[in-house]
């Protein structure tokens, strides 16, 4: 079925790219056909992400960093900020619940759209490390930062984050300061 | 180095640089098909040579239609994109294989990298890079993306650790530290340019390290103990 789903959703992003090669440069149809192709190409990444949550050949860590590693790609790929990775090649074999991996993985993203949205930054980085069972996984920038006192933008994300890993028994640190960056850690047992 | 009648490989470099780049399709669905042909044909430097529904008739034309570059579904029916350039690496060796997939399933993606081929692209890739891809691998590049980096440097960690009769077969080889350096930063995230740089050797350099790096991945898929490990 997400197969069938997989391949019609990706004849329309092909098709979208049919029509530019086709369309005359500066009109209105371009963009639209530019954005069939984004909002295509967005939908199989959405299966994707739905696939690789329900299937529990991905329930252990080296799976979810692989994952996290290109979803991290896919995400900065068309931005202007450039994506840095830290992350062990010998992570053991260990198991990861699905309810957990998918926790994990939402904070994750909602931490590279603040990045994307807010930061101004030129290079990001995601680390991951394990000791002793203890999974820390962290995401830096070197955008504008913001000063924690006032209400910045991303309040409620921030909200979110450290709400999900509150429910993996886990826990969120955030550092920031103006001008400074932004660095957020998750930390969680396996 | 040898002469004869072939003279060839001017005239290959020659005929590669003039004319435009043939590529053939391993593609089930009709319509990606149809349109992987109208990208190819409707630029300027390529052109789809043939489009094949399935291995077995990729397998039957190919090795005599010689084309430039091979476009490959992972999931194809009957016989699965990974046998399929298994065994067109036996009977068209040198004809590069770049693997398509909707889905990105890196056991299936490995198992196709071990069994072959150049390297792989999601099909909803923009075609402005299926193109670049294709050109890359033409000219005999061998694109590897960061989680294959690490997925190689763990293979190549795993196998050392075999127990020794099932490791020691001549053909099994290590990573040389060079190779592992190589992939370390391609895992980081640098581009094959600025490994050069770090290295402080060519860009071609780079490349022919990727290349040998695929090739040790290859000659370890025909290995008893290797299929052991892929079978998990």
């Amino acid at each position: 079925m997400h197969d069938h789903i997989g391949g019609m959703l990706t004849q329309v992003s092909q098709l979208s790219d049919l029509g530019l090669g086709a369309a005359p440069p500066d009109t209105p149809v371009r963009a639209h056909l530019e954005r069939i192709g984004t909002q295509s190409r967005a939908a199989v990444q959405a299966l994707d992400e739905i696939i690789w949550a329900t299937n529990p050949k991905n329930d252990n860590l080296p799976r979810f960093a692989e994952y996290i590693s290109r979803f991290a790609d896919e995400f900065f790929e068309t931005s202007a900020i450039r994506c840095w990775q830290e992350m062990p090649a010998d992570l053991p074999d260990l198991p990861l619940r699905a309810d957990l991996r998918h926790n994990i993985f939402l904070a994750i993203r909602e931490a590279f759209h603040n990045v994307l949205k807010h930061s101004a930054a030129a290079s990001l980085w995601l680390r991951l490390a394990l000791s002793d069972r203890q999974l820390r996984i962290e995401i830096e920038d070197n955008g504008r930062g913001f000063d924690r006192d006032k209400a910045g933008p991303g309040g409620n994300g921030l909200e979110n984050m450290r709400s999900r890993l509150a429910e993996c028994g886990g826990r969120m640190t955030l550092e920031s300061a103006p001008g400074k960056g932004t660095r957020i850690q998750f930390a969680f047992p396996l | 180095m040898w002469y004869g009648v072939q003279t060839a490989p001017s005239l290959m470099s020659k005929r590669k640089v003039n004319q435009a780049i043939q590529v053939a399709l391993v593609e089930d669905d009709p319509g990606v098909r149809a349109n992987l042909a109208a990208m190819l044909n409707s630029t300027p430097g390529f052109q789809c040579q043939a489009a094949y529904p399935d291995g077995f008739s990729a397998l039957k034309h190919i090795p005599a239609s010689r084309p430039d570059v091979v476009l490959m579904d992972i999931n194809l029916p009957g016989m699965l994109g990974t046998e399929c350039v298994r065994q067109l690496k036996n009977v068209a060796p040198g004809v590069p294989v770049l693997m398509l997939t909707v889905y990105d399933d890196s056991e299936q993606i490995f198992k196709s990298l071990m069994a072959g081929a150049s390297g792989y692209l999601l099909k909803r890739t923009p075609k402005d890079k299926l193109l670049e891809a294709i050109r890359e691998i033409n000219s005999g590049g061998a694109p590897m993306s960061r989680q294959i980096a690490r997925r190689v440097v763990q293979f190549f960690q795993e196998i050392e650790q075999m127990p020794a009769g099932a490791q020691k077969t001549p053909e099994l080889q290590t990573l040389t530290d060079r190779e592992e350096q190589v992939l370390a930063l391609l895992a980081k995230g640098h581009a094959y340019k600025e490994i050069a740089d770090l290295l402080a050797i060519s860009f071609e350099t780079v490349r022919t390290h990727i290349r040998s790096i695929y090739e040790k991945l290859h000659v370890h898929s025909r290995t008893e103990a290797v299929l052991k490990y892929l079978k998990r």
